[in-house]
């Protein structure tokens, strides 16, 4: 890899055109806007992980004085469409059945109806006055109980997708996926030493500082402007209008500053809420989570089992691989396991593979993205097994992984050829870090771990627009989550080879005024440039 | 139940609002006032992202009744500049670039604020210790300190 | 709606007289349990009565009787105290252990006190120095040992009417001082696992003549542990000796198995926190 050429301003550190109204508070996230006349929601949600709802009564909420809307989950129409989103596609129907609960409650906290009314308070206390008559099931909250023959059943209706010819009853397995290369029996029964292992993680939230909020209104003509903290607002803008049944046209997503999201503000979860309760109340709606509701009720990663078989040579060289990993979906199908499946051996060049990865659905919340999503858990498992491969070679760490690491053109486990993927130069340098061989005092480890991730562009799109003065300005569609206006600025005055590109404005650039563009993942863009 | 009047003295003005009575200083500040640097990121003390100075002393607005603000003097993030000249911790942060997406930031500086006025040379050890109160989730922490201690030797030497 | 009033009485009648006429009423100090409970839903007063106007409960004074302590002086006043610190060091660091920052300058010794968690640094700290609480009520005033104050989790001796006014520590015999430790899995802004206290008073000759040792997050309540004060009088606060009241304490604990540690692993820090402690305490007192 080598940079192509000298940079002027890319790689300066300018101070972030953001940076003064964040430094001041002055900068408005999510919770910090207050539209006239707006009302405040609140969500009543399940205390039941699972459980089917026989009965919702409104009525005492109704007449609750200050409160001016009330929806449940027959406020909103049977969706069936898909959304592409980033690297997957969404079901939009799981969304909505996410968002607000419709026959059945399938975590401790989903939604199950909501309240506006003129304060919070009045809001929160209706909310509290609704009478839902629940027949509890006996909840899944593991792997093991939802993959076992007798596990209760969250979807009657799920099929596992990939699953071998005549597979069929009831199942928790969303879907099913296969890796494989060469012969594994082979493999191992040539290998010198064989490691098995199997772990377990839990899910985990992503835990930004700032909880889910945001204000919609939806007016006489059925169009409805939405500000919140989002990582994507066209996500939002095309999910919302699904689910609430508008034409996406007819949505203007504003995004405000975003106080983290690491992967989990991508999905909706108040925004299609705040519309059909501003359009039942003909008043704008504020809606923000507590984090006890954040923690309860929005996307974390997949909590996994992942058994690791790898056999090696005396020499170190890895001659066979075999992976099964199960990912818990949450309440809905849709873990990142396919991913974590591509990921988990991406690094090493094993000519006999079998990976197998099961998308499971349990009693939990829906995941969401979080931070290069399904290949921590399967690195974790991974590594481990291949550092418990070098101590029984009794060889350094970095030097197995030297031995099998891919290179430039070598075959990823999912298919195509690699293009520089850098691992080989990172290990030597990893080597040669003092840190390496420095002694280690009282209480002190060391350990070196590889990881895998993709990179993809998806949508994206910038409208530069020149200045009479000379100066340009940016405009996309995505937030900035943390420093992508100065990226963008650089890249900018790099390209047109002007001393300074004014402000961008990434972050409350509506949809209607930006071209579609695909969730903001903020630590690639940020890291290209800061250096 | 009738709301409350409280008089107040906020970032040196007085200042008057009503509040219910078991609304927080949070929701005052933020509700009432309009005051929306100070945040909520978690309403029970644990993150410190609604740090605010009351008589001196570094609280949890989250954690403080709005009404016992009467009579009170209480500084927040808008507080600490003055006219155009940022604070010189907001400076810092700024060159550190110690802020990412910026939601924990007011809530760090009125923290480091605080510390400073305690100790106008405090160490590495004393400033994490101090700012252990205040959840960062993006930055790592490093840049935050870096630019607390940076101010601390700016102002000292500034004052020679 | 909602229908919560606020009090800020000027004095101790005043509280009393609102405590004892409104049982659902809640004594408001620095908030840092109550109203994390009021948010949680767990608690749902009639009235928050702000206790931080009275001055009998807002202040640190120290004379030659020893420590008179506001019980609603947040706790950030006590760790900045430089004779406190001097006295009581044991007692000093309990303090700078709760939560943070900011928690400390809203919370309070004596609400930590009455929040009644077996897990509260401070009340070990306390119990080894003798502390006293000061109580007010409708029949007056009266004074218990503060190891006698709480009874379980979240129940204090306290009944209708009544409030925690201060609490009192005598001044330390000479050659005495303590120390406190707890285990948390992290650095910082945990809740103990387990915790321990130690005062130690050493003649000239190195000698033990008085001892006090306490621990915490071990059973329902803070535990005075005289078996283990017992071990260290009359040694020189060796080895043996120390060995001697860790095994005192974790025959005295009583604790359970939850998310933070299980009974055995909590039974043998008891031990360990009570060895370390007394060995700091004792270096305390000949430096």
């Amino acid at each position: 890899m080598s940079i192509p050429r000298e940079f002027k301003y890319v790689g300066t550190r300018p101070i972030r055109h953001d940076g003064v109204d964040k430094v001041t508070g002055r900068a408005s996230y999510g919770a910090d806007a207050a539209w006239p006349g707006m009302l405040h929601g609140a969500v009543l949600r399940s205390p039941h992980a699972h459980a089917r709802i026989v009965s919702i009564d409104t009525s005492a909420a109704e007449r609750t004085p200050g409160v001016r809307a009330v929806v449940t989950g027959s406020d909103f129409p049977e969706t069936t469409a898909a959304l592409a989103l980033g690297e997957a596609a969404i079901d939009l129907r799981d969304i909505s059945e996410s968002m607000i609960a419709r026959t059945k409650v399938l975590y401790h906290g989903h939604a199950v109806a909501a309240v506006a009314a003129t304060t919070f308070d009045i809001a929160k206390e209706a909310a509290e006055k609704i009478k839902v008559v629940y027949e509890p099931l006996e909840p899944v909250t593991d792997i093991d109980r939802a993959i076992a023959p007798d596990a209760p059943i969250l979807h009657p209706t799920l099929k596992t997708k990939g699953a071998p010819e005549g597979a069929t009853g009831p199942t928790n397995v969303a879907s099913r996926l296969e890796l494989k290369r060469g012969d594994v029996d082979a493999g191992f029964a040539e290998a010198d030493v064989i490691v098995e292992r199997e772990f377990r993680t839990a899910m985990v939230h992503q835990g930004y500082i700032e909880p889910h909020a945001c204000i919609a209104r939806c007016g006489e003509d059925g169009r409805a402007v939405v500000w919140c903290t989002t990582q994507g607002p066209f996500v939002v803008r095309d999910a919302s209008a699904a689910i609430v049944g508008l034409d996406p046209a007819h949505v203007k997503v504003i995004p405000s500053e975003i106080g983290g999201g690491f992967g989990g503000k991508i999905v909706v979860y108040l925004e299609p809420l705040a519309i059909v309760l501003s359009r039942k109340a003909q008043r704008p709606v504020k809606m923000v989570m507590s984090r006890d509701e954040v923690f309860r009720a929005t996307g974390p990663t997949s909590g996994s089992k992942i058994r690791v078989k790898l056999g090696a040579r005396r020499d170190g060289r890895l001659v066979a691989a075999r992976a099964s990993l199960w990912y818990e979906a949450g309440a809905y199908r849709g873990s990142p396991v396919g991913a974590g499946a591509m990921c988990a051996i991406a690094a090493y060049k094993i000519p006999n593979f079998f990976i197998e990865a099961y998308d499971v659905v349990v009693n939990k919340p829906k995941v969401a993205a979080y931070r290069a999503p399904g290949s921590p858990m399967a690195a974790f498992a991974v590594e481990s097994a291949v550092d418990d491969i070098a101590r029984e070679l009794k060889v350094d760490p970095i030097d197995l992984r030297l031995k099998n690491a891919n290179r430039e053109g070598d075959q990823a486990p999912y298919g195509p050829k690699y293009g520089p993927i850098g691992l080989e130069p990172l290990l030597e340098t990893a080597r040669r870090h003092p840190h390496w061989t420095a002694p280690l005092g009282p209480n002190q480890g060391r350990g070196f771990a590889v990881g895998f991730w993709f990179n993809a562009g998806m949508n994206s799109s910038a409208t530069v627009t020149l200045n009479a003065d000379g100066s340009a300005a940016v405009v996309t569609g995505n937030p900035d989550i943390g420093g992508t206006r100065v990226a963008q600025a650089l890249m900018v005055a790099e390209e047109l080879a002007i001393r300074s590109s004014a402000s961008d404005q990434a972050s409350a650039t509506p949809t209607a005024a930006a071209s579609p563009t695909s969730p903001a993942a903020a630590a690639s863009a940020m890291r290209r440039a800061w250096p | 139940m009738a709301r409350l009047h409280i008089e107040t003295t906020i970032n040196g003005e007085p200042a008057e609002f009503l509040c219910d009575p078991h609304e927080t200083l949070l929701s005052a500040l933020r509700n009432g006032l309009g005051l929306t640097g100070t945040k909520e990121g978690c309403s029970t003390g644990d993150c410190g992202a609604c740090s605010v100075i009351v008589d001196g002393r570094l609280v949890p607005a989250c954690l403080v009744l709005a009404p016992e603000a009467q009579g009170r003097t209480i500084t927040t993030i808008e507080g600490l500049s003055s006219g155009d000249a940022l604070h010189p911790l907001q400076q810092k942060f700024l060159e550190h670039a110690a802020l990412q997406c910026g939601v924990c930031t007011p809530g760090f500086i009125v923290a480091a604020a605080a510390l400073l006025d305690a100790k106008p040379n405090p160490t590495e050890e004393e400033t994490r210790f101090w700012l252990a109160g205040n959840l960062c989730r993006c930055t790592g922490y490093d840049k935050i300190i870096r630019a607390v201690l940076d101010t601390a030797a700016h102002i000292r030497e500034s004052a020679v | 709606m909602l229908a919560i009033r606020y009090e800020a009485p000027r004095s101790v009648a005043e509280a009393v007289r609102l405590i004892a006429a409104d049982p659902a009423a809640r004594v408001l100090a620095g908030g840092t349990d109550l109203l994390v409970q009021f948010k949680a839903g767990a608690r749902l007063p009639s009235a928050f009565v702000d206790v931080k106007r009275i001055p009998e409960l807002i202040g640190v004074a120290i004379d030659a009787g020893g420590l008179h302590l506001g019980a609603a002086t947040p706790a950030a006043v006590l760790t900045e105290h430089v004779e406190l610190r001097r006295l009581w060091p044991g007692l000093a660091e309990a303090v700078h252990l709760i939560g943070s920052v900011q928690i400390q300058g809203r919370g309070s010794v004596g609400g930590n006190l009455c929040n009644a968690s077996p897990a509260a640094d401070t009340t070990c700290a306390l119990i080894v120095n003798r502390a006293e609480c000061v109580i007010a009520g409708p029949g007056g005033e009266r004074t218990i040992a503060v190891e006698r104050f709480c009874m379980a989790p979240g129940r204090t001796v306290l009944e209708r009417g009544e409030l925690l006014v201060a609490i009192r520590v005598p001044r330390p015999a000479p050659r005495t001082s303590d120390a406190y430790l707890r285990l948390i899995p992290r650095s910082e802004m945990d809740i103990a696992v387990a915790g321990a206290a130690v005062s130690v008073t050493v003649d000239a000759d190195g000698v033990c003549t008085a001892a006090r040792v306490a621990i915490g997050a071990v059973a329902p309540t803070a535990l005075l542990v005289p078996e283990a004060a017992k071990a260290l009088v009359g040694s020189r606060l060796d080895d043996a000796a120390l060995k001697r009241a860790a095994e005192a304490s974790s025959a005295a604990a009583r604790p359970i198995d939850d998310k933070r540690g299980t009974t055995a692993y909590r039974r043998t820090i008891a031990g360990v926190l009570t060895r370390r402690a007394a060995a700091i305490a004792k270096q305390r007192v000949v430096s």
